[in-house]
């Protein structure tokens, strides 16, 4: 839909048309509104496809766009893999720009002045790492040199997400992190930290030890499926909890919305505006809660796994 | 299935890419001073408040040692005071005596002298009022005289004397 943001929606397609508004895109958006093309890249028939844009991938004539993805002219398929610049990939950028502008302006100052007070913005980031490092990091991993040498790692996390989902916030953002294969992939560095983590601490052994889940060797074949899924429900939790709640919040937003269209009278508007608001402010203390929780409960699973064995 | 529940092989490639970039280039250009300068702060802190108790701590002492040494002068000032005082009393007292024993001496020795001048004046006077009448006895028998003549001799004689006194 994000193709012709001028229509003029129908009462009929309304929900679908604004929930299309959360996937990705190839372009970069603001809103409904397309600032940029961006490139194309497939990887198909062994050979890799680049194209700066979607218009200059149909005039080449492999490929073109069916319902805003690649596919081949000739039999209709999608390519082996799109590895494309979509527009989440381009508001990843942007987050870390911001994030990469806001840490080094704090970081020139702790290298003028390494002694003062924080202040501003500085202040603030030092708020938010020291709270990462004290309550989320060493709280909870246990082992002291494990968590300060994945302390890069839980702040850049925590950061990361954070900004993408206030990216999400600011009007016409899109959230990168209201999208699962952002979240999967957090979760999946998550999970590799996780037990890569445990491993490095406290050893292959212990590790495949804790698949016993402490219970005698004849409980073996029940617990070791169920620590083994239990190992993959942690990653996949993380992963579906930060997507559901990016998402929820949105769709409830378009939901309120909607419902002027809905009822196709401007009378519901106040109504739809006052929750709309209260959905909007109820949404940025999520924005700084999911961020913390996806950090907090890596730090936690990372701590029981890199636990010596009780 | 709708455009946002897909799983996009292609942007979790693009996000694992992007994240794991951006730690280790935060980890190298972002984290690392900063944590670095926060460490470096709290010692900085933890020293200053502890270079900040060792003061408060010295100071007490000092003040605790100078009011020590102030009761210890004043308890010196007051023993001094005292004692001026006595040794003040005691000189005045021993001056007094002495003065008064020297006193009475001199008075004595005056006495004496006088004694002794007045006898000396007392045996000059003698003498003189003896060779004066030895004189005047004298002069006596060798005039024979009558009476109004041993009258006239005997006032000019007596002027004599008191013109010669």
């Amino acid at each position: 839909m994000s193709a012709q943001p001028h229509q003029t929606p129908a009462e009929s397609n309304v929900f679908t048309q604004l929930l299309e508004e959360l996937g990705d895109h190839h372009g970069f958006y603001v809103g409904p509104y397309k600032l940029l093309d961006l490139p194309i890249i497939l990887w198909d028939n062994g050979r890799l496809h680049l194209y700066p844009s979607p218009t200059a991938m149909e005039q080449a004539g492999l490929y073109r766009m069916v319902e805003g993805h690649p596919v081949r002219v000739a039999d209709g398929k999608p390519p082996a893999l799109d590895l494309s610049i979509t527009n989440l990939v381009v508001y990843q950028w942007l987050g870390m720009l911001l994030v990469g502008i806001a840490l080094w302006r704090a970081v020139r100052r702790y290298r003028a002045h390494p002694l003062r007070p924080p202040r501003g913005l500085q202040n603030a980031i030092e708020a938010l790492v020291v709270f990462i490092r004290d309550e989320v990091v060493f709280a909870n991993v246990g082992h002291q040199r494990l968590g300060v040498r994945l302390l890069p790692y839980f702040l850049t996390l925590f950061f990361f997400i954070l900004v993408l989902n206030l990216l999400g916030l600011v009007p016409g953002g899109h959230t990168a992190t209201g999208s699962l294969a952002v979240t999967g992939a957090l979760a999946t560095i998550a999970f590799f930290v996780i037990n890569g983590g445990a491993i490095a601490t406290i050893g292959l052994k212990n590790w495949l030890r804790h698949l016993l889940g402490g219970g005698p060797l004849w409980l073996s074949p029940i617990l070791v499926p169920i620590e083994i899924i239990g190992m993959f429900a942690k990653a996949f939790a993380l992963c579906v909890r930060l997507f559901a709640n990016m998402t929820a919040g949105h769709i409830a937003l378009l939901s309120l919305v909607g419902l002027i269209f809905f009822f196709g009278t401007v009378l519901i508007a106040p109504v739809s505006v006052a929750f709309s608001v209260f959905v909007y402010l109820l949404e940025t203390l999520v924005a700084f809660l999911q961020a913390y929780i996806f950090t907090i409960l890596t730090a936690v699973f990372l701590g029981l796994a890199s636990e010596e064995t009780h | 299935m709708p455009n946002f529940l897909e799983l996009s092989p292609g942007l979790m490639f693009w996000t694992l890419l992007n994240f794991l970039l951006f730690v280790a280039v935060l980890a190298r250009f972002a984290w690392r001073p900063l944590l670095n300068a926060l460490e470096q702060r709290e010692h900085h802190i933890a020293e200053a408040l502890r270079q900040a108790e060792q003061a408060r701590q010295d100071a007490e002492r000092l003040l605790q040692e100078a009011q020590n040494r102030l009761q210890e002068a004043q308890q010196e000032m007051q023993r001094l005071i005292r004692e001026g005082k006595q040794q003040a009393e005691a000189f005045l007292r021993e001056a007094t005596e002495k003065a008064e024993q020297l006193k009475r001496q001199k008075l004595e020795e005056a006495q004496r002298e006088l004694q002794r001048q007045v006898e000396r004046a007392y045996s000059q006077l003698y003498a003189e009022v003896v060779d004066l009448v030895l004189e005047g006895t004298a002069r006596l028998l060798h005039q024979t005289l009558d009476s109004t003549t041993h009258r006239r001799l005997v006032e000019s004689f007596l002027a004599e004397v008191a013109r010669q006194n």
